[in-house]
């Protein structure tokens, strides 16, 4: 095989064992992939977008797919760098966030510390809650009602499990940054599901 | 001892960084005596393990079955990918 060669139909390499071809990727894993990047990027058009580069990124790759994975594990892997490529374009054009995070404490503590509304109580064992679709599709609004930073922050850490590091570099944030970003988010999203899913 | 209000600031910050032990006592005891606090450590507990265990073991119904990709984009992509097939 010439490294010359482009890499089209015309120079037919051995189609990795166990990869389906590329004309019927986006018939068989497009939805999927749109999905999870939907979750994580909270607009549609973005998603879109990551799901095509996830593809092209992919058709590059298709003969170093290996059958040791499956195949819509070794798409989503490709998808989970692009979503953070995403992330990490968006944070550079975005203007710094201003809003202040004394502002938003205020809400949940009072002048001495205190809570001002406590948490409810979450019964139930999780499985009651997490095997409910109603369950994820609360999670997924109250996701998308956090500020832009505060929830890439959250997404890039505790879906993506990215590390601190990782997420302060794609965010381009100080380590202090970060933790005022998480901690905003961490309190209005359960406060949000305590609303929206544990009481009502 | 920390306030309700440093009790949650310092919790979000154990889950990203180690504190040093005497911290971690004080909020140990923060969240024996305090009920507001002791749900919501719990509440963040349920939220990790959510987001750790659950979502990724793929037994996460999903978030909105019906959610696809428009025809549109569908057709992009499919172009694309027969363009540089």
């Amino acid at each position: 095989m010439s490294k010359e060669q482009p890499l089209n139909s015309k120079n037919p390499l051995p189609q990795s064992p166990g990869l389906p071809e590329p004309a019927r990727w986006v018939d068989l894993y497009g939805d999927s992939l749109f999905r999870y990047a939907v979750f994580r990027l909270r607009k549609r058009e973005a998603a879109e977008d990551v799901v095509q580069e996830t593809f092209l990124a992919a058709l590059e790759a298709r003969t170093r797919f290996r059958n040791r994975s499956s195949v819509k594990t070794w798409l989503i892997g490709i998808l989970k760098r692009k979503i953070a490529d995403h992330l990490r374009r968006e944070r550079q054009m975005s203007p710094p966030d201003a809003s202040a995070a004394a502002d938003m404490l205020d809400y949940f503590f009072d002048h001495r510390g205190k809570w001002r509304l406590s948490p409810g109580r979450w019964g139930g064992d999780p499985s009651d809650h997490l095997e409910r679709d109603e369950f994820w599709q609360v999670f997924r609004r109250c996701l998308g009602k956090l500020p832009p930073m505060a929830a890439n922050a959250f997404v890039l850490r505790q879906l993506e499990g990215a590390s601190s590091a990782e997420v302060r570099r794609s965010l381009s944030v100080s380590a202090a940054n970060l933790w005022v970003l998480l901690h905003r988010a961490r309190l209005r999203l359960l406060h949000c599901l305590d609303l929206n899913w544990f009481s009502s | 001892m920390p306030s309700c209000r440093e009790f949650t600031e310092l919790l979000s910050q154990s889950l990203d960084q180690r504190l040093p032990w005497w911290r971690r006592w004080q909020m140990r005891l923060h969240v024996l005596i305090c009920v507001p606090c002791n749900r919501f450590q719990r509440q963040l507990r349920f939220l990790k393990a959510a987001l750790e265990e659950y979502l990724p073991s793929g037994k996460a119904p999903k978030a909105q079955p019906d959610l696809a990709l428009s025809p549109r984009a569908r057709e992009r992509i499919r172009r694309l990918l027969r363009e540089r097939f």
